[in-house]
């Protein structure tokens, strides 16, 4: 019997009333506008985002929750400066602030350093602290204090007790990560499904599975290990390149992953994206700043943002290549891949998305609107004898036409065709 | 208009050439449609065009030109229209593939002229693949040549049965 890798179940959320797609090679997913194909895309994304990057997330969490005290001491280090090196001092704090692992070690940095500048308090008696500062340098500070401690008595409070609670305030902000990194709990993922679709609703189900074992639940209260997917990638448009920074988290994590050096894991693949697609190869160059550059195959070199669009959507496939970030263990998702792209290179796309699966075994979920990109998909899938891997699926309108059933069509692809001739119906009747 | 048999075989071709005349069910298992069941009545004859451009083309002392695969006659409810009705048959994932304006073009001309202007030639003509490939011929064919519209129609053997050889009404 059948195995799938990644099967994910979602019922009740946004436009889709019912969805049970597997995810184990190149899944794509069809359907009119508005009938949840984004939502499936993103609820994917999050979901592995948070499962494989679970501690870096728990640390960003951490910095966030910690972004006050670091804004504090940032404030307090200059005007401390006649007793420690201020920029010493700013660079240490910098250093720790932005330490990526999680540890008791962090803590005890930024315990120490709460406790030295507690200390430079304590040197200086109340008679000198009042020649030194304003007195209402001192209410500003512990104001400032108890805004991060939510404290409202602050203000009444010496020094020495504030920084106490500030230190017992940071360890506890550390207790509580240290305690997520160790249960898992899946409500951050939760909290990222919130954050991403502003209505506030979560799906009434939301279960995913490995190997049909059951790693993902709404009721289950701990997010699991993925062993099949170590890395999510979501490109919904080739504009990304454009954006410096973004309220889109999936763009900003884009970025950062055509930014990262690496190793391609096939030359063959670039080969033929710089042969006989793009005609020239596209690269990071950083040797002044970061920039991508295209370089043609008669030695033009143009910004990557200046080129076609069609030439950028295949640079991000090429610099994802390049730096090793497409393996076996990548979901990558993609939304109408096809956008921006003639119908000649619409094909060529999707040749690439049957080889990058055939040769490196990277995994698709790949919404489409269009006939030339399910077909190629398709008929390229079976010259290359991996059509066993596709899975199609055709929102149909449920009972309540606003919600959709998202049909297993496995490798058939009329039906879909069937809802595409809709247009060429429409031409007919609108035409001459 | 429904099929006709006796407009088949008293074709002028027919009449000349009796053994173009074939069993359907003979035809499209050949042509690669596989079947458990049979989908036509039995005695349900067609022309086979393949076979009548080898005869006329001897005939005529000219080399073989392209044509449908069979040509049936239709009459219409009140028996006052007949016509013959050309269809071909692409029951493999291969004839999807080859949809190109020029071929389809010659073998519909081909085929006019073996049949001659005796009795007219239907005005829609039918193409028929295997079920599950019937919505992707459409789109290729429109795509190919949005011109074409409503003069190519793209069904199943079974549609096919249904709108010219159901008897149940």
């Amino acid at each position: 019997m059948y195995t799938p890798q990644i099967r994910v179940k979602t019922e009740g959320f946004r436009a889709i009333a019912n969805a049970d797609i597997i995810i184990d090679g190149i899944t794509v997913v069809t359907g009119e506008n508005g009938c949840g194909k984004s939502t499936l895309s993103k609820l994917l994304y999050y979901l592995y985002k948070t499962g494989t990057n679970y501690e870096k997330l728990v640390v960003d969490e951490l910095r966030k929750k910690l972004s006050d005290t670091y804004r504090f001491l940032q404030v307090v280090i200059p005007d401390l400066s006649f007793a420690l090196n201020e920029k010493n001092a700013k660079k240490e704090l910098e250093e720790f602030y932005n330490e990526d692992s999680l540890s008791e070690n962090l803590l005890e940095k930024w315990k120490m350093f709460i406790s030295k500048i507690s200390h430079v308090f304590s040197r200086v008696s109340t008679e000198q602290q009042d020649l030194l500062f304003q007195s209402s340098w001192k209410t500003r500070m512990k104001h400032i204090l108890g805004d991060i401690l939510d404290q409202n008595e602050s203000p009444s409070k010496d020094f020495q007790e504030i920084f106490n609670e500030l230190t017992n305030h940071v360890a506890s902000i550390f207790n509580e990560s240290f305690e997520k990194i160790n249960s898992r709990p899946v409500g951050l993922f939760l909290d990222a499904i919130d954050s991403i679709f502003s209505e506030g609703k979560l799906p009434r189900k939301f279960e995913v599975y490995e190997y049909e074992s059951q790693i993902v639940a709404m009721d289950k209260t701990n997010l699991s290990v993925f062993y099949s997917i170590d890395n999510a990638i979501y490109l919904d448009t080739p504009m990304v390149l454009l954006n410096e920074q973004s309220e889109n988290d999936h763009w900003n994590d884009l970025r950062a992953l055509l930014l990262k050096k690496g190793k391609s894991t096939s030359s063959n693949l670039n080969t033929i994206l710089n042969n006989e697609i793009l005609k020239g190869d596209v690269s990071l160059d950083d040797s002044l700043y970061n920039r991508f550059v295209f370089k043609r195959v008669d030695g033009t070199t143009f910004n990557l943002f200046d080129c076609a669009t069609g030439v950028r959507s295949f640079g991000i496939l090429q610099l994802l290549l390049k730096n090793g970030s497409l393996t076996d263990k990548t979901l990558f998702i993609i939304d109408e891949p096809e956008s921006h792209l003639h119908p000649q290179w619409i094909i060529e796309y999707a040749r690439m998305i049957v080889l990058l699966h055939k040769e490196i075994g990277v995994k698709f979920f790949i919404a489409s609107h269009n006939p030339d990109m399910v077909s190629a998909i398709k008929y390229i899938s079976m010259k290359e004898g991996v059509e066993d891997k596709l899975n199609y699926y055709l929102a149909e309108k449920s009972e309540n036409k606003f919600m959709y059933n998202y049909l297993h069509l496995k490798q058939e692809i009329d039906p879909i065709f069937a809802s595409f001739n809709i247009a060429i119906d429409r031409i007919n009747q609108y035409g001459i | 208009m429904k099929y006709c048999k006796t407009t088949t075989i008293t074709h002028p071709v027919a009449l000349a050439y009796p053994e173009i005349i074939e069993d359907i069910n003979i035809v499209i298992e050949r042509e690669g449609h596989q079947s458990t069941t049979i989908i036509f009545d039995t005695n349900t004859v067609v022309i086979n065009l393949d076979i009548a451009e080898a005869r006329v083309s001897l005939a005529e002392k000219r080399a073989r030109s392209k044509s449908m695969d069979i040509s049936f006659g239709s009459i219409s409810a009140d028996e006052s229209s007949r016509k013959m009705v050309l269809v071909e048959l692409r029951f493999n994932y291969e004839n999807l593939r080859n949809v190109y304006k020029g071929a389809l073009e010659e073998k519909i001309e081909g085929s006019k002229n073996i049949l001659g202007g005796n009795i007219e030639i239907h005005e829609e003509y039918i193409f028929i693949f295997q079920t599950n490939l019937v919505e992707q011929a459409k789109n290729r064919f429109f795509r190919t040549r949005p011109s074409i519209r409503n003069t190519y129609r793209i069904m199943d053997i079974n549609q096919l049965q249904a709108l010219y050889f159901h008897s149940g009404d």
